[in-house]
């Protein structure tokens, strides 16, 4: 607990989203909050895979959908752009075949398109455990996530395929894969199986392209440290003393022409 | 010489419920007990040869906030079908008609499903207050 906090004190997190804590809301609300401040304070979420904490007011949080590990919300601050979160824990490989994950791409990609119809725009930023990397089908397709590594590509907003409109997301992960990028080569260590990448990028953000005029390189990263301690093992991999995933951290410039 | 039926006879189809007509019922009813602040909402769609049954509960006073509650998977047949409890992540099996009604009941009636009800209505009535 005292490493999330730190993090979020640290990094002057507005939103914090987490998947498999067993921390309750009261007792992070509490230490989040123990040095006053700006206060953090978690609204109604139905969700039981991912927990909310937000520094905002709470008539700035709206609820759009739950779907299991899928949590849609609207964000509308004070100041800035609304945008949509859509903050994911997908089930993992033990649980869920190659073929099933990217039916549930698909799933997601639809439920994705119609919370942007119904909230009227697309400043969307997905963002979780997709338990899926990059480059594999679920991301990539053009029926599931339809994340590209390029945002002139992302910028042209949609391709057609088969017929259909498919529109894009940026994924910036591509460019934090392996360890000649820059943090760690990835966000998750696993080294079993006759195929293993051993660093995974399960971890990962995606962003619609009306978001990229807020985004830039320079204002996300995946951590290795809160404060002085080192969230890596000292030998390879994570240390699983706070948990088996890196954090993800980005910074969206939403008040930029306001 | 008169053709013989090789059909047999045919139930009637008035004394089966189907899996989709028993959810819509507690659709219904869910509308009803909350007086129509929340909306159990019923969908079922034809893949192959499976037909998908989804429930979820709409607060059309929170802009048609949808939260979807289980998934039904069956054949041709209804049964045995496969019941997902999406909220908590678990699946069940239902070899009949009456494990189905019991499964559902338990997912319905659970604690976080109840959680998540009282929470949406807390919510419209801290909207209604306010304007």
């Amino acid at each position: 607990m005292n490493e999330i906090v730190s993090l979020c004190h640290d990094n002057d997190v507005d939103i914090l989203l987490l998947a498999e804590s067993k921390i309750t809301d009261v007792q992070l609300l509490k230490a989040l909050n123990q040095k006053g401040g700006r206060l953090y304070i978690a609204p109604f979420n139905p969700s039981v895979k991912i927990q909310i904490f937000i520094r905002y007011p709470l008539n700035c949080y709206k609820l759009i959908s739950d779907d299991g590990g899928i949590a849609i919300r609207q964000l509308i601050p004070p100041i800035g752009k609304d945008i949509i979160i859509v903050a994911l824990h997908l089930q993992s490989k033990l649980h869920m075949k190659e073929n099933e994950q990217i039916y549930q791409s698909v799933r997601i990609a639809s439920a994705i398109e119609h919370a942007e119809q119904q909230v009227g725009h697309s400043r969307t930023l997905v963002i979780g455990d997709f338990n899926m990397n990059p480059f594999e089908d679920g991301i990539v397709g053009a029926d599931g996530f339809h994340a590209v590594m390029d945002k002139v590509i992302a910028k042209k907003v949609c391709r057609t395929v088969q017929g259909k409109e498919c529109k894009y997301f940026y994924n910036p992960m591509w460019s934090r894969m392996g360890d000649s990028s820059p943090g760690p080569p990835g966000t998750y260590y696993y080294s079993g199986g006759h195929v293993s990448y051993f660093w995974n990028t399960f971890d990962q953000i995606l962003l619609r392209p009306d978001l990229l005029d807020y985004f830039s390189d320079g204002n996300w990263q995946v951590l290795t440290k809160v404060g002085d301690f080192n969230l890596l093992s000292d030998n390879i991999g994570i240390k699983p003393s706070t948990s088996d995933h890196l954090p993800i951290i980005i910074t969206l410039d939403i008040e930029r022409g306001m | 010489m008169e053709t013989k039926n090789l059909w047999g006879d045919i139930p009637s189809v008035e004394k089966i419920k189907t899996p989709f007509a028993i959810l819509k019922e507690q659709a219904a009813i869910l509308s009803e007990l909350t007086k129509g602040l929340l909306i159990g909402h019923c969908v079922i769609k034809k893949e192959a040869n499976k037909f998908i049954l989804t429930l979820a509960i709409v607060a059309p006073a929170l802009d048609n906030y949808n939260c979807k509650v289980l998934q039904i998977y069956h054949d041709i047949s209804m049964y045995p079908l496969n019941l997902t409890d999406i909220i908590m992540s678990r699946q069940y099996n239902c070899s009949d008609e009456q494990t189905y009604i019991q499964i559902l009941g338990n997912v319905l009636s659970s604690d976080k499903t109840k959680k998540v009800i009282v929470g949406l209505l807390a919510q419209i009535e801290s909207n209604d207050t306010k304007e």
